[in-house]
């Protein structure tokens, strides 16, 4: 297999490293998101036939957002709420053509992620994973060592993301090989570690290679 | 799991699940080439089909080669819809390239120089690409992923870094070899 040239490898470190969503885009996202689902679970709003993979529409976030305010508002019910529905004016929800409707798209909006993600008392933060490759390899070795094969490939990909040419790439790629072994995918464990083995690596890693079901 | 929090239907998993990965499905979308401005609609989408069918999850492959595949096949679908749409409006309107300002403004940045020269592959060339050499999935997984033959996957990405490098030369030739993500 043709390996890519230097200059390639390090572009697509380089945009993998600094190409990144803007701070709040995923909080915004979740707002959106969390209107979304709640739009498909009112009895109100039910989604067309094969909408459950929605085609973005051309107009973008833009009437997403406005109808899954409206949705939002109307499901909780609450007086207030319903009282700037109608100063607003906002699109009916359920009614197909608010979709569509030329003026939502063009009025000037507030951004709706702080009526959708209200603070609620009981709303639990979940932490992200780590992002210090250490950690990283120290969560998988651990999830191996838990018999969680799958979260131990999820911490391994998050590290060759950040961290593609770290010096420990090569207790990664162990790691891997023993996560695949983990979770029975005896295969790909063994396509690995041909691949693997063709890095020159350390003694005590390549054992632990020969130790593994790559090596049945 | 189904753990219920403020929103109906939106699990604590799946919260841990988006918060976790949202930059993965982000950068997936990105590479596989949904134009920027409709990057966050398609996000979405995908995370609407995994907000469904993360119970089914087994854990037979990691997360994020799950989470890949639901992708791939979320932004196909779109693909195909905006093909459709775009052939719509070249008939009534006729197709508007990219400008020359925009383009030579765009290639000061690494991530957009990338995009452009991914765009020079062909489809399934651009997405084995994306998978193995940006997102470092397996080969094996992308087979699975793709449904393609590990043979048919090792086949394409030998022809996609090809012709990536020769974009790649072309470009430089082009922009005087002066390349920022070098510096």
């Amino acid at each position: 297999m043709d390996e890519l040239s230097e200059a390639a490898k390090s572009l697509i470190e380089q945009v993998n490293r600094e190409d990144l969503p803007a701070a709040d885009q995923a909080e915004q996202s979740w707002g959106v998101l969390q209107t979304r689902l709640t739009q498909e679970a009112a009895p109100e709003a039910e989604p067309t036939p094969g909408a459950a993979v929605q085609p973005p529409t051309q107009h973008g976030q833009g009437v997403q957002r406005w109808t899954g305010v409206a949705v939002l508002t109307l499901a909780l019910g609450a007086a207030g709420a319903l009282a700037w529905l109608l100063v607003q004016r906002p699109p009916r929800a359920g009614d197909p053509a608010a979709r569509d409707t030329a003026p939502v798209v063009a009025t000037p909006r507030p951004p709706p992620v702080s009526a959708t993600a209200a603070p609620s008392p009981e709303r639990q933060r979940v932490p992200a994973a780590p992002e210090d490759p250490a950690a990283l390899l120290k969560q998988a070795e651990a999830a191996i060592g838990a018999g969680d094969g799958a979260t131990a490939l999820t911490a391994l990909e998050r590290h060759a993301e950040i961290a593609p040419v770290d010096p420990q790439r090569d207790l990664r790629m162990v790691l891997r090989i023993e996560a695949l072994c983990s979770i029975g995918r005896k295969d790909h464990a063994k396509a690995e570690a041909r691949a693997f083995a063709t890095g020159q690596p350390a003694a005590a890693l390549a054992d632990r290679v020969t130790r593994s079901c790559a090596a049945d | 799991m189904n753990e219920q929090i403020s929103t109906p239907g939106a699990s604590l998993e799946f919260e841990k699940t988006y918060r976790d990965h949202y930059t993965f499905v982000w950068r997936t979308v990105r590479r596989l080439g949904v134009p920027p401005e409709e990057v966050d609609d398609v996000v979405q989408d995908v995370f609407m089909v995994v907000h469904r069918r993360l119970p089914e999850f087994e854990g037979r492959s990691s997360l994020n080669t799950w989470l890949f595949g639901i992708a791939y096949r979320v932004i196909r679908d779109h693909r195909r819809k905006v093909a459709a749409r775009q052939r719509r409006e070249q008939l009534a309107s006729g197709a508007r390239p990219p400008t020359e300002p925009d383009r030579k403004l765009s290639r000061r940045q690494a991530a957009h120089v990338l995009d452009e020269l991914l765009a020079t592959l062909d489809d399934d060339q651009r997405e084995v690409m994306v998978m193995a050499d940006v997102m470092n999935i397996s080969a094996p997984e992308i087979a699975e992923i793709t449904g393609a033959k590990l043979n048919t996957v090792y086949s394409r990405l030998r022809l996609a870094r090809k012709a990536f490098e020769r974009a790649l030369a072309e470009f430089r030739a082009r922009e005087g070899g002066d390349l920022p993500w070098m510096s």
